[in-house]
């Protein structure tokens, strides 16, 4: 071989690694890091064992043992970059058997690309990579024209057992492509399952108008206790950027972020209902992610059996054993107490029973248990604004309760008003108002009559007031 | 060459089995999961295998007929032959067996006390299991099936997993008089149906009749096997706000009516679609005389939920006719004790009605208080199954075709997921101490599943039933259609 052939491939590979590398560590990282989420590997014979004695059992457990080291940062780039590296070599190896260099090049910088493209897909499983690879394994060892042809053979027949699975792997599809509104959620989603909140903010910034954006822009908000400053400030489908349905019309991806919701709300029934729909729904309805929650749902309730089920399987992983180590009930580190604590303050202490879209029941409750609970204070006086609901919002509004919010000041000005027809000495001192809003209030009201109702006029001066979206806010079909 | 691998084997079973060297001895039962101390079994059941409930190194249990028989076995857990287990069963029917187990911690042995299981008298004839597999949760359905499994062995397979029809949640199998060549199950979501299958041809119902309120929700075999009585229920689900119970499920209405499978007619009555009540789970008589159903006030829902109690009645039936009786009685006041009766179900010999008692509603299997109670038919006496109760939910009960075991489920375990158990009454209705469903290797297979069995029942023989013909029928758009009876 030439030279320059030798060169040639070095240079391809250089440039292969480096490339693939950059493209997943930097604009593709979240599709990794969630994918480590959504996946269980434990270290126990049982489970290896039972990976193995399936049909390609050694690209199903190779697969699901690489898929554990997403979890670092850089972790889940460097894995597929070697694995789209080891394509790339096999494939030109068993294909130098048939054709000359260039032409084996040029098509195993191809067979890098779609298989590159194919690990774009979220829920693509990396067996169906090491299963290619063992399929040029295969070609190479078959194509030997040695002295030991049968030596070969038999190991390719090993291989063919080994490698490749005799059934369709779930989640494979012939052909992927990057989907970066895709990895925009799962940043959202993989950094809420971070406490990221400022995080998730800035990304929600980014995003354009979608529901589950709204979603994470609210609830990062609220855990910054800015619920009510913000809501304002973005788009808002009424009450569905504050709750994702729990219901036929989700999937994991609404049900793992309705967890966070729930969770953080102190609604440990709820929280753990879209746990369990989220790992179920997951394409091997298994999450390691979800499982960790549903051992804090657990031991906040006190169920101590039940958490003990989801410990004992952490306590096999190799990333989280730690984490379950220090929840186990009896063996618990301070922090993990004091936060168990901190808890079970919120959580409700009368029953009720509700439907699962029945959001406003749930915050009542959860209100009636614990008044401190802010968050739950917050999205209740936030979710009867958004549904304009403006009597239910006064009787729940406690002006003496947080730091006053100027949203909620436009609001409690529309049912006085309306209530009233003008504001008494004892309005002013209830609410406090600040001089800013009544003037903003005058002036809207002026312009609002001047204007006979017209919007447009309003929008750019109070298009983020409470006041606008009252009264133009409608519902796209 | 053939003595070379003789030797290489036997070898490798010496390595594999260690001598239970200066062990010591404890005062106490051996600590084993699932526990199956003095519990009773039938001939014929998978091996009761089990393993340490504490992390061990390694277990040796030497097992010993009361009447002839024995097996020794060690290893990581006490995984018995299956061979050998059904011969040591065999000849000790009617007598019992004592395991003697030391477990290997660290290094060193413990001795334990030697405990019992009895071997019972009384048969168990059928072949199987059926139940549904799901995630503890039930407003989606993302992956969950109907089940057989063989009781003789560890063999499971589908019978039809909702991955063929995606967002189907099916429901309960019910067979007739655990027959598997008439069975009936309620399919939900947007493909809803009722399927019925009869010597080997299904047919996929429409889910509703617009004279009756829902769809054909749960079924019974007449045991001619010419009628399936049905409930048809508007059901809603509702969550708790506090973690004990977790999920209710009720009804805003529900009635009772019979199905004609011959004539594919709906025999309805009055009596049986009240207004003011909720009548509910009806099941016939073994003579096919009667039907029990459960019936309650109708409440305001879900404000007074907890007022929604059932009591048990019954009603003639005529086979020959097609027609009820004119008068409805009361079999089982609960509501006078301030209780709610559910899931009635007559063992088939007529002896008894298995039911459970809790405190409202009739979604038992969330409802921690929820036991299961026995009616002896011929005294009218009611008692508690207290050998089988538990602390947790104890529910969906089922008999098996010989009328002394029956399987029921239970969250005994962690509150969360429900499992298998079956139990065996004797000639005077008392339960003997329930065994888990035994798996290959129960410690690994009960600590790493994340669904929940339900509405178990037994099979005579293995089910068939074309599951890819019955999945498209489910898909398409094609119900048969059924009509009222005159």
């Amino acid at each position: 071989m030439s030279k320059w052939k030798t060169y040639s491939k070095w240079i391809v590979m250089a440039l292969g690694v480096v490339a693939t590398f950059l493209f997943f560590q930097l604009h593709y990282p979240y599709h990794l890091l969630h994918r480590e989420q959504v996946s269980l590997f434990l270290y126990s014979q049982e489970f290896i064992l039972d990976k193995l004695m399936q049909p390609g059992g050694v690209s199903i457990l190779g697969g699901e043992f690489l898929t554990q080291f997403f979890y670092f940062i850089g972790g889940g780039a460097t894995v597929v970059t070697l694995l789209l590296l080891g394509v790339g070599i096999l494939c030109y190896q068993a294909l130098r058997r048939f054709m000359g260099h260039w032409m084996a090049l040029i098509l195993s910088v191809a067979v890098c690309l779609w298989e590159g493209g194919r690990l774009c897909i979220v829920n693509y499983p990396l067996a169906s990579t090491l299963s290619l690879m063992g399929l040029f394994i295969i070609i190479r060892l078959i194509s030997f024209k040695g002295s030991n042809r049968l030596g070969k053979n038999l190991t390719a027949l090993v291989c063919i057992l080994l490698f490749i699975p005799f059934h369709p792997l779930r989640g494979v599809k012939a052909w992927g492509t990057p989907n970066s509104y895709l990895e925009h959620l799962l940043a959202m989603d993989v950094n809420a399952s971070y406490g990221k909140w400022e995080k998730v903010s800035q990304l929600a910034q980014e995003d354009a108008k979608t529901g589950i954006g709204t979603f994470y822009y609210n609830l990062s908000n609220a855990m910054k206790g800015q619920l009510p400053d913000g809501l304002m400030n973005y788009y808002q489908p009424f009450s569905k950027g504050l709750f994702l349905p729990v219901d036929p019309s989700g999937n994991y991806l609404s049900f793992m972020a309705s967890n966070e919701l729930w969770f953080h709300l102190g609604d440990m029934t709820m929280a753990e209902h879209s746990a369990i729909l989220g790992m179920i729904s997951t394409q091997d309805h298994r999450s390691v992610r979800m499982i960790k929650r549903m051992a804090e749902i657990n031991l906040i309730n006190g169920d101590e059996e039940a958490a003990m089920k989801y410990l004992r399987m952490l306590q096999k992983t190799w990333k989280h054993k730690q984490w379950a180590d220090q929840r186990i009930p009896g063996q618990q580190s301070p922090a993990v107490q004091k936060w168990l604590e901190h808890k079970r303050q919120y959580i409700p202490k009368a029953d009720t029973l509700r439907a699962s879209a029945d959001a406003r029941l749930s915050l009542r409750h959860l209100l009636e248990s614990n008044p401190d609970n802010l968050l739950a204070y917050h999205y209740l006086l936030c979710y009867e604004l958004l549904n304009k609901d403006i009597h239910s919002f006064a009787k729940d509004y406690v002006p003496q309760k947080g730091i006053p919010s100027r949203l909620y000041h436009e609001a409690i000005l529309i049912h006085l008003i309306r209530q009233n027809g003008n504001l008494t000495e004892e309005d002013f001192q209830t609410y406090r108002f600040t001089p800013e809003v009544l003037q903003d209030f005058q002036e809207y009201t002026r312009m609002y009559e001047q204007n006979q109702g017209n919007g447009a006029a309003l929008q750019s001066r109070f298009g983020k007031t409470y006041w606008f979206y009252y009264h133009y806010a409608t519902m796209k079909k | 060459m053939n003595k070379w691998i003789f030797i290489f084997l036997a070898t490798m079973m010496c390595a594999c089995q260690q001598e239970v060297k200066n062990a010591i001895k404890v005062d106490e039962m051996p600590p084993i999961y699932p526990d199956y101390i003095g519990v009773t079994i039938p001939v014929g059941i998978a091996p009761l295998n089990f393993d340490s409930e504490e992390e061990a190194d390694r277990m040796d249990v030497f097992v010993k007929g009361s009447q002839q028989g024995e097996l020794h076995v060690q290893g990581k857990y006490a995984a018995f032959d299956v061979e050998d287990w059904h011969q040591l069963l065999q000849a000790n029917q009617g007598g019992k067996l004592t395991f003697s187990v030391c477990i290997q911690q660290k290094g060193q042995w413990y001795r334990y006390q030697d405990f019992e299981m009895q071997v019972s008298s009384y048969a168990l004839e059928d072949y199987g299991l059926t139940y549904r597999r799901i995630a503890p949760g039930y407003e989606v359905y993302s992956h969950m099936g109907l089940y057989e499994r063989e009781l003789a062995t560890f063999e499971e397979r589908a019978i039809i997993e909702n991955t063929q029809v995606p967002g189907m949640c099916v429901n309960c199998h019910t067979p007739n008089r655990t027959n598997p060549d008439a069975f009936v199950f309620h399919v939900r979501g947007s493909h809803g149906t009722t399927l019925v299958q009869r010597d080997g041809q299904f047919e996929v119902l429409k889910a509703q009749n617009d004279s009756i309120k829902g769809s054909m929700v749960y079924p019974y075999w007449h045991p001619s096997g010419k009628y399936c009585a049905f409930s048809t229920n508007q059901t809603r689900q509702g969550f708790h706000m506090v973690k004990d119970e977790r999920i209710e499920v009720f009804d805003l209405s529900s009635d009772v009516f019979v199905y004609d499978v011959e004539k594919r007619e709906l025999i309805l009555d009055s009596l049986l679609m009240t207004q003011s009540h909720s009548e509910n789970v009806p099941v016939f008589s073994p003579d096919g005389k009667t039907i029990y159903y459960m019936t309650a006030l109708q409440q305001s829902y879900p404000l007074d939920y907890k007022k929604e109690q059932y009591n048990l009645c019954r009603i003639g039936f005529d086979a020959e006719k097609g027609k009820f009786g004119e008068k409805v009685d009361t079999v089982f006041n609960a509501v006078q004790m301030n209780k709610s009766l559910t899931w009635p179900r007559p063992s088939y010999d007529g002896k008894y009605l298995m039911f459970n008692l809790m405190d409202y509603g009739y979604f038992s299997i969330w409802h921690k208080e929820s036991d299961l109670w026995l009616m002896n038919l011929e005294t009218g006496a009611s008692f508690p199954l207290e050998a089988a109760n538990s602390e947790d939910a104890d529910s969906y009960h089922n008999w098996s075709i010989g009328s002394h075991w029956f399987v029921f489920t239970s969250r005994r375990e962690n509150g969360l997921y429900s499992q298998l158990y079956l139990s065996c009454i004797d000639d005077e209705g008392k339960p003997t101490k329930p065994f888990l469903l035994p798996q290959k290797d129960p410690k690994k297979y009960y600590a790493t599943t994340l669904y929940s069995f339900n509405t178990p029942d037994f099979t005579s023989r293995p089910v068939e039933f074309d599951s890819r013909a019955a999945s498209s029928a489910i898909s398409s758009d094609k119900r048969i259609p059924t009509s009222i009876k005159q």
